[in-house]
């Protein structure tokens, strides 16, 4: 059960590499944060100053009100599972697990009552007796999720922890991990730059690139309201549609055609972003058969033609052209489709994102209109 | 998949043969110093004794172990190689880790400068004097001090220790492990078939010096067994040299009486210093395995 609290931390790796800027923020007690970001950007840097493996530029980690920073690893209540597992490849599971408790001098009663304990909730009770050499990739991590388990620490930290299981196992561990949070409380934080993973097991997502937070949030509020392109982009599977367009006085440019729409919606674009060019991101499943959609006060409409379709069990994912880019749309039926043939697609403006072209950042249609009528309310 | 059948077969052959004639390099020698060691001086003296004695005989042997205080040499033998393995690679072990710690301060000049130690030496009245001025000489320390630290074998260390991975370590320390425990219990073990081949080199090059007690030790009570042997035979060299040199003018029933000869005793010898070193291999032999540290992490 803990607090904890990462005050604007900084790692300047020693050929002036700088692997993580400003890195703030605040985690409550029981929560399960995932960090999230393609390779490279900072996330097991940002863990393993957490746990004490990696000294800290600048900035401060405070668990409980407690400043960590010159804490040896074994001083933190922490328990960590790596990357790469680092099991202790001379012990055997049992010892494996029960290390850490011997190391802190439990009774020998009680680290055998917590590692059968967690063997059962690993299913890992018949791999007792063996050697880490002499399991399967999937044993072997649900060893070193049972070396961590069974500390009952304060803080669990998890650097992708299913990043070599195949798919089936990763799933089920997946669910297995959420369980346990469930169960156990502890405050986690779990390194991943799978997206997948980070939707489904997260309180709160924190999107990273190149050192720096994007954005922090639920899932639900990354996946609808992206902070910028890179979150855009980078959360939902198949990826956001990325759209060039220029607005102008009766409609939007996309490429070469004209899409013309409501002039109240123009008034508005005019107004709240005082800007021309925009680009704008609309997940795949915000693009459907024109007939399948609900009459919306925005909408706009689209003829194309069918480059590909994909049949993804219950749904399926159509290809298209514009503006010479491909984009992809993800429709909830099994219809047949036709290379070729022509379909008129809906977009639901409501749905849509809108990005500044120069820096990347979300403009929020709505969030304007409101802060434009309070102003009017005021004024 | 023929091409690569054949090739694996041709490997094979290669490996064989290899192994086979490197034994043989090994074995031959062996088998032809216990035939002559346990042939009669004498008659070995004609030659022609390759891998079978002529003349059976273990006269040798018994004149080996005639030597005075052969069994306190042994003690002596024995204690400077087990205290001297047992320190000596544990410091070793020791510095080595030390060494591979990325924030050690001045981890590159103290490398350098325990490297540099290798490339001279100060010859052996310097050494000596330095031995002398230390009060090592004629004590038995004399022979684990000086040679608790051999610069080869820390490297050698140390490269084995740097291949160590890393996150093993790392996970010790947060489960709770100090410093020296994670060596202790963590480094040393992932790095018993190193620290097997380094105790070995250490255990041998002990047991066979007869050096340090021929020139820094006086009293007979410290000459470990490779130095009593060494001055035996030395003696008896010379012994049998003047008694064939002068054997116009002595009665011949006196040399007769010689079966005992340099070279048959020489082997004998060996024999005797080595066959305790045989006799600890196959109990080594069990730390020279393969991928200790599979499974420890994804490769
Ligand atoms: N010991 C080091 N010395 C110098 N640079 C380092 C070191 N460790 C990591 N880096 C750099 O810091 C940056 C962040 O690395 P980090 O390992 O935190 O990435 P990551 O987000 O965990 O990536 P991945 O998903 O591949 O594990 C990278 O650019 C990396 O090259
Ligand atoms: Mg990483």
């Amino acid at each position: 059960m803990a607090r904890i609290q990462l005050k604007h931390l900084y790692k300047d790796y020693i050929d002036s590499v700088r692997a993580v800027t400003d890195f703030d923020l605040e985690i409550e007690d029981e929560e399960f944060i995932v960090l999230v970001g393609p390779s490279g950007c900072g996330k097991s840097t940002t863990l393993r100053m957490i746990a004490g493996l990696e000294d800290i530029s600048s900035g401060e980690v405070v668990i409980d009100g407690k400043a960590q920073n010159n804490l040896h690893p074994k001083d933190r209540d922490i328990a960590m599972v790596f990357q790469n597992y680092a099991l202790y490849p001379h012990m055997s599971v049992y010892d494996n697990i029960a290390f850490g408790l011997k190391m802190r001098k439990t009774s020998k009663q009680e680290i055998k009552e917590r590692v059968t304990r967690a063997a059962k909730i690993l299913d890992i009770e018949n791999l007792l007796e063996r050697k880490p050499k002499e399991l399967s990739g999937g044993q072997r991590q649900r060893v070193a999720l049972g070396r961590a388990i069974v500390r009952e620490a304060k803080v669990f930290l998890m650097d992708e922890p299913l990043s070599n299981l195949d798919a089936k196992l990763r799933f089920q561990t997946r669910a297995e991990i959420t369980k346990l949070h469930r169960r156990l409380k502890t405050t986690t934080i779990y390194v991943t730059h799978d997206q997948t993973e980070a939707m489904s097991m997260a309180t709160r997502i924190v999107v990273m690139k190149d050192g720096i937070i994007q954005q922090v949030g639920t899932p639900k509020e990354i996946y609808l309201k992206p902070a910028n392109i890179f979150v855009g982009k980078f959360i939902g599977s198949p990826a956001m549609n990325f759209f060039d367009l220029k607005v102008n006085d009766n409609g939007i440019t996309l490429g070469d055609s004209n899409i013309e729409l409501p002039s109240s919606f123009i008034k508005e674009a005019w107004s709240s972003f005082g800007k021309k060019e925009l680009v704008v991101g609309i997940r795949p499943e915000d693009i459907q058969l024109s007939d399948d959609l609900e009459s919306s006060r925005y909408t706009f409409q689209l003829s194309t033609k069918i480059d590909m379709a994909e049949l993804m069990g219950s749904e399926t994912l159509l290809y298209f052209t514009v503006d010479n880019q491909t984009a992809i749309s993800k429709l909830n039926t099994m219809e047949d489709f036709n290379m070729g043939q022509l379909v008129r697609l809906s977009i639901d403006l409501e749905k849509v994102h809108f990005f500044d072209k120069e820096t990347g950042l979300r403009l929020d249609l709505q969030e304007v209109q409101e802060a434009a009528k309070k102003e009017t309310i005021i004024a | 998949m023929s091409n690569s059948m054949a090739g694996s077969k041709w490997m094979r052959v290669l490996n064989i043969t290899l192994i086979v004639s490197l034994s043989l390099m090994i074995i031959l020698p062996f088998m032809h110093v216990l035939a002559i060691s346990l042939n009669s001086g004498i008659d070995a003296q004609r030659g022609g004794i390759t891998f079978w004695p002529r003349e059976w005989s273990i006269e040798n042997y018994i004149e080996v172990f005639k030597q005075e205080n052969l069994m306190n040499g042994l003690f002596i033998s024995v204690f400077r190689t087990v205290v001297g393995t047992v320190v000596g690679v544990g410091l070793m072990a020791m510095a080595a880790y030390a060494l591979t710690i990325k924030t050690l301060p001045g981890r590159k000049f103290i490398t350098f400068f325990v490297f540099f130690t290798m490339l001279f030496s100060g010859g052996t009245v310097p050494y000596y004097l330095v031995l002398n001025e230390l009060n090592l000489t004629n004590t038995i320390w004399v022979y684990i001090v000086p040679t608790l630290y051999s610069v080869i074998h820390i490297l050698l260390l140390r490269t084995s220790f740097s291949q160590l991975p890393f996150s093993v370590i790392e996970a010790a320390r947060i489960d709770g492990c100090s410093e020296f425990k994670i060596f202790r219990s963590i480094v040393l073990p992932m790095s018993k078939p190193v620290l097997a081949t380094i105790s070995l080199f250490t255990a041998v090059g002990h047991w066979n010096d007869w050096y340090a007690g021929t020139f820094f030790v006086r009293d007979p009570m410290l000459k470990p067994l490779a130095t009593l042997l060494q001055e035996m035979l030395t003696r008896q060299a010379a012994l049998s040299d003047i008694l064939l040199r002068s054997s116009g003018s002595l009665a011949y029933e006196q040399l007769d009486k010689v079966t005992v000869t340099g070279e048959s005793l020489q082997m004998a010898t060996i024999i005797v210093v080595m066959i305790p070193m045989v006799l600890v291999y196959p109990f080594i032999q069990k730390y020279f395995v393969k991928g200790i540290t599979v499974g420890s992490i994804k490769e």
